[in-house]
């Protein structure tokens, strides 16, 4: 204690130098956790779309439904029953469970103007437009559970309040190239002839249609968004001839980090009739893009330390040339190397707890400062913004804490052991 | 002629000839292409079928439908059973088709090009046939006992096979045997046409077609006709979206 | 004074631990500038390249309404594939490579059973010439596609085991025209593709141009263009060109504009690092500056004896601050080099990265430029200046009395 007293009255001898290098310091260290809470907000940003906004942290399907290419995949189907679902929902870390059935689906809307009496063709422009896309039933309450970002997502117009609504949910783009208005649901529905036709085949291959309204539009936010849309559980089943079966379940976990162990529970759980992926499972891309993320951070960070480091090594070996005299006076009255050495020590140590604690500290607030107002991304490509909300992990900031002094006390070791070795009598005589 | 043995085998061999049937000599080209569409797709007629489609799988699914024919681009079918297809109907007008789903009470537009309820025939096998306008032929030596091959080559891209090999029945014409080909040459389906019968005053056609999908050879669907009736008078007003579900 | 430059240069030499521990610190802060950047430099132009070698090209050209088109039969909005087009192209300052691809669907079969797949129908001879990393996507044992194939195809790993289809077995390809005519063939299996998009892996085949164009009876035809050129940095002036070149039958668009999640990425990314770079820099004046302050007190005495014979304190100054650019210099100029070598070194080796997208693996190369490592001594030089300017201005103005009293 009285050591790091020492210390602290000897660095303040040198007000300036002390004061440039925790500058140093401080700004090292604050700006490698500004960059480490960046790097984490902007990585759950691009998970939460995926997982929020549209697959779940968990996915349950019958097995052999991921890897199947060659049957409809409706015949790799569930029986949907609350004693499933409750079973699902009773495992620990399962936060809610969403039912869901993927389909291939056309879309056809209705001609502008009635066929001409006589049998001629009506001119391709009036005619109306057919075309397929991935149709996703859902249950909007339970999915709002899962994937609380996808109702978010929809920008225009509403996402369907009930399982068994008629409407449903497309790409903006889409929605543009098949000429559709959104529905206002104050108004009446228009007349049969004049809504637009949801096809499917079901899984023998009958052909089955319901009547639609387009109810809400959502932005394209990632590749691939274009032909995907939303549509009621209820009418998905019924168009399909699926009464009471769907196709998989979206299951939410929290805490996020814990999706495999909660993915492997899920398992041991349902038995082998079912598989049980994480979303890093399905969607591999992701994890090849946080692993480069993560190299880049690591290389920045060796860098920033190296430098930050070095100046505290330059800072130190200043101090030591400049109480040459004074350290030869010390061994000359009697005092041990060793204890030469434990006194840089000290003042780098002090350096790097003050350093550290204050760059950390000034980090911390800025990211929290950050955090609560989130920084939006303009994404010109999509039309919705994502909010990144930096922020860092109790895991890095304990090894920020303890490992800045550390560091510091490290870089110090050499000038030390360089004081201790001066000869008492060339120091005294130097200077 | 002296010698009397000869003058009677003249007299004999003249008197086969002379009581040979019209067509004794080769058939042309034109009169088979004409011959066939008016077997297999009579101007104007009125059906009913029933398709049954097997899949690799063993599954075998079976539609009951009627047809209803005018012109040569006017169709349009019902489906009676099972029960999930019960009250479909099918429309084609020239260029445009239309589906009548009973779910819908509406018809709505459908692409010609999807598979006909997933079975192998796509929709324009099933609906159009017109082989003299859209084919030309040549006579070639058939390969199977009393038949004549005719190969016929697509006169224009939209015809959805390039080359067929039909084998037609020397004795009435009736189509036996049939290959489809793709550009490339390879054989996509093949067509074996049974069951002759008389289904209206003198008009006998293939009760039975079997139409098999050459490149997965367990895929295969049937079209089995049970009643049919020609030149049915049907004003052209049945064959226009608004008349589906009516 | 003309002198002060080789007083300067001895005053340096003279005390050289001084000038070892200054020097030292520029260098080293130098030099990680320099690796730093090169490894940013490096990792933004793999992710690129990715997309632009890799996959899609640079820019693309397509029939007009093609982008925007929902139909499911993209091989209707097809475009011809001519010399004379290729040449107006090239013809475009920029435009390095051209090459013509088919995007088509079908069915593919292994005659027990068939599925949907979605086809690329690559021209191998020029497929390189604007992609020239397209073929990193082929798994290990395959072959990719080379120019002479006919009869060959790369089929999604996922979707070849799903047919039990082994390297060297046929598959049964089945598609038809834009005006409905069937047309299939049999295709030898020489590679399977792997990419980090599940879809793909379960439902791309990539087969020869030639292939495609003769299946779908499009001898000729193309859906769209790929096209590379010589620098990025012109991306859109060239894209405009190619407009005006091509007229209004045909949109061209950059690999962003097709692209933009990577886009987005990247720009988050280049914001960030240079964010970073600026961050360094500034901690390594700190540093430099520290060394400068001990220097100058260091010779608080030395400082004495010069104004005390005379020397003018502008020239004290002056002289000051001539050696902390000489350190700079010096000191730049090492650094920067040993950056290179150490960035030359590692890009010798590589890194391996898994790339998100083809999910082949890349070799990260670090590398910067020249024009950077200039600036890089340029700034060390400044900052040097900089750093010993308030200092040297300090040690003018000593009272020649006191400075050679203290020290």
């Amino acid at each position: 204690m009285a050591l790091l007293k020492l210390a602290s009255r000897n660095l303040l001898r040198n007000r300036r130098r002390t004061a440039i290098t925790l500058a140093a310091m401080i700004i090292g260290v604050g700006v490698m956790v500004v960059l480490r809470g960046f790097i984490n907000g902007q990585q759950k940003v691009i998970i939460e779309n995926i997982i929020d906004g549209r697959m779940g942290a968990v996915q349950v399907h019958k097995t052999g439904y991921v890897k199947n290419v060659l049957t409809s995949p409706l015949n790799l189907d569930m029986a949907d029953s609350p004693e499933l679902r409750a079973k699902l929902g009773g495992i620990e870390g399962v936060e809610a469970v969403a039912p869901r059935i993927e389909f291939g689906a056309m879309i056809s809307t209705p001609d502008k103007a009635p066929s001409p009496e006589d049998g001629s063709p009506l001119p391709d422009d009036l005619q109306g437009k057919t075309s397929f896309f991935i149709a996703v039933g859902v249950e909007p309450e339970a999915e709002a559970k899962v994937t609380p970002r996808r109702t978010a997502l929809v920008d225009h117009g509403r996402m369907f309040p009930k399982s068994d609504s008629e409407e449903l949910v497309l790409n903006a783009e889409f929605a543009v190239g098949l000429e559709t208005a959104i529905h206002d649901p104050a108004t009446p529905l228009p007349p049969l002839e004049n809504r637009t036709a949801l096809l499917a085949s079901d899984r023998d291959s009958a052909l089955n249609g319901e009547n639609v309204v387009l109810g809400g539009t959502f932005p394209t936010f990632s590749p691939g968004d274009k032909r995907v849309g939303l549509v009621p559980l209820g009418l998905a089943q019924r168009l399909l001839r699926m009464e009471g079966r769907v196709t998989e379940y979206a299951i939410s976990v929290k805490p996020i980090d814990r999706a495999d162990e909660v993915a492997r529970r899920i398992q041991d759980t349902i038995g082998p009739d079912y598989e049980v992926h994480t979303w890093s499972q399905l969607f591999p891309f992701i994890k090849a893009l946080t692993g480069t993320q993560d190299f880049i951070f690591s290389v920045v960070s060796g860098v920033f330390l190296t430098v930050v480091l070095l100046g505290i090594v330059n800072a130190m070996l200043m101090s030591v040339l400049e109480r040459t005299r004074e350290i030869g006076t010390m061994l000359a009255v009697g005092m041990r190397r060793r204890q030469i050495v434990s006194l840089f020590l000290a003042e780098g140590l002090v350096i790097g707890l003050i350093g550290g604690f204050l760059g950390i500290g000034l980090g911390v607030a800025i990211v929290t400062w950050f955090h609560h107002a989130g920084i939006p991304l303009p994404a010109p490509g999509a039309t919705v913004p994502s909010i990144i909300r930096p922020f860092v992990s109790t895991r890095f900031l304990v090894s920020a804490v303890i490992g800045t002094p550390l560091g510091a006390a490290l870089a110090t070791l050499w000038p030390a052991w360089r004081a201790s070795r001066l000869r008492p009598v060339e120091a005294l005589q130097s200077a | 002629m002296a010698n009397p043995e000869m003058t009677m085998r003249v007299i004999a061999l003249m008197t086969a000839v002379l009581a040979l049937p019209a067509f004794a000599a080769e058939p042309t080209v034109d009169e088979l292409l004409k011959k066939y569409d008016s077997i297999m797709g009579p101007t104007a007629y009125e059906a009913e079928t029933t398709m049954t489609a097997t899949r690799e799988d063993g599954s075998v699914r079976s539609y009951e439908m009627k047809f209803l024919k005018k012109d040569n681009d006017k169709f349009r079918l019902w489906f009676g059973n099972p029960s999930s297809v019960k009250g479909q109907e099918m429309l084609r007008n020239g260029e445009s088709m239309w589906i009548y789903l009973p779910n819908l009470k509406r018809a709505t537009r459908i692409a010609s090009r999807d598979n006909f309820q997933g079975g192998d025939f796509n929709n324009a096998d099933v609906l159009r046939v017109n082989y003299q306008a859209d084919y030309t032929g040549t006579l070639e030596k058939s390969d199977a006992d009393a038949t004549y091959l005719l190969v016929l080559k697509a006169k224009n891209p939209d015809t959805s096979y390039d080359s067929i090999r039909l084998y037609l029945r020397k004795s009435d014409l009736q189509p036996m045997k049939g290959q489809y080909f793709g550009t490339s040459g390879q054989m996509i389906r093949s067509a074996e046409f049974t069951d002759h019968r008389e289904f209206d005053k003198g008009y006998v056609r293939p009760g039975k077609v079997v139409m098999k999908n050459e490149l997965v050879k367990a895929r295969k669907s049937e079209m089995v006709m049970k009643s049919l009736k020609l030149n049915v008078e049907v004003p052209a007003q049945r064959f226009t979206q608004s008349d589906l579900g009516k | 004074m003309s002198q002060f430059p080789k007083l300067a240069a001895r005053n340096v030499g003279r005390n050289r631990r001084r000038s070892l521990i200054t020097g030292m610190a520029i260098i080293v802060c130098v030099g990680m500038v320099v690796i730093l950047k090169g490894f940013i430099d490096g990792v933004r132009n793999l992710m690129v390249a990715d997309v632009v070698e890799g996959r899609a090209g640079a820019l693309q050209v397509h029939k007009k309404g093609f982008v925007d088109n929902i139909e499911a039969v993209p091989t209707r909005m097809n475009i011809a594939y001519t010399p004379e087009l290729v040449a107006k192209m090239k013809a475009v300052p920029g435009v390095k490579g051209v090459t013509g691809r088919m995007m088509f669907n079908g069915l593919i079969g292994n005659g027990l059973t068939q599925t949907m797949f979605v086809g690329r129908g690559l021209d191998l001879e020029h497929e390189e010439e604007a992609c020239p990393r397209s073929k990193a996507s082929v798994k290990a044992g395959g072959q990719p596609l080379l120019p002479g194939d006919t009869t060959h195809t790369l089929v999604g790993f996922e979707l070849a085991e799903s047919f039990s289809v082994a390297l060297g077995k046929t598959v049964n390809v089945q598609s038809s025209s834009p005006t409905g005519r069937s047309n299939s063939m049999d295709l030898t299996v020489k590679g399977f593709s792997s990419s980090s998009f599940p879809f793909e892996n379960k439902r791309v085949i990539t087969v020869p141009l030639a292939t495609a164009q003769e299946l779908l009876g499009l001898q000729g035809r193309v859906t769209e263009y790929a096209i590379a050129v010589d620098d990025l940095d012109r991306l859109e002036q060239i894209r405009d060109q190619l407009r005006v070149a091509l007229g209004p039958e045909f949109e061209v668009h950059t690999w962003q504009e097709l692209n933009t999640f990577v886009r987005d990425l990247i720009a988050r990314q280049d914001i960030i690092m240079a964010a970073i770079a600026f961050v360094l820099f500034i901690i390594a004046l700190t540093v430099i500056g520290n060394t400068m302050l001990m220097s100058v007190f260091e010779r608080v005495r030395e400082i004495g004896t010069l104004l005390a014979v005379g020397v003018r304190r502008i020239q004290v100054l002056q002289l000051f601050v001539l050696e902390a650019a000489m350190l700079g210099l010096m000191g730049g100029f090492v650094g920067a080099a040993l950056g290179q070598v150490v960035l030359n070194a590692i890009a010798a080796i590589g890194i391996p990265l898994e790339m998100p997208g083809t999910s082949s693996v890349a070799l990260l190369r670090p590398h910067t430029s020249w024009s950077y490592t200039g600036i890089a001594v340029v700034v060390a030089v400044l900052g040097a200046l900089v750093a010993s300017a308030l200092p040297a201005r300090r040690a003018s103005r000593l009272n020649p009395v006191e400075a050679l009293r203290n020290g």
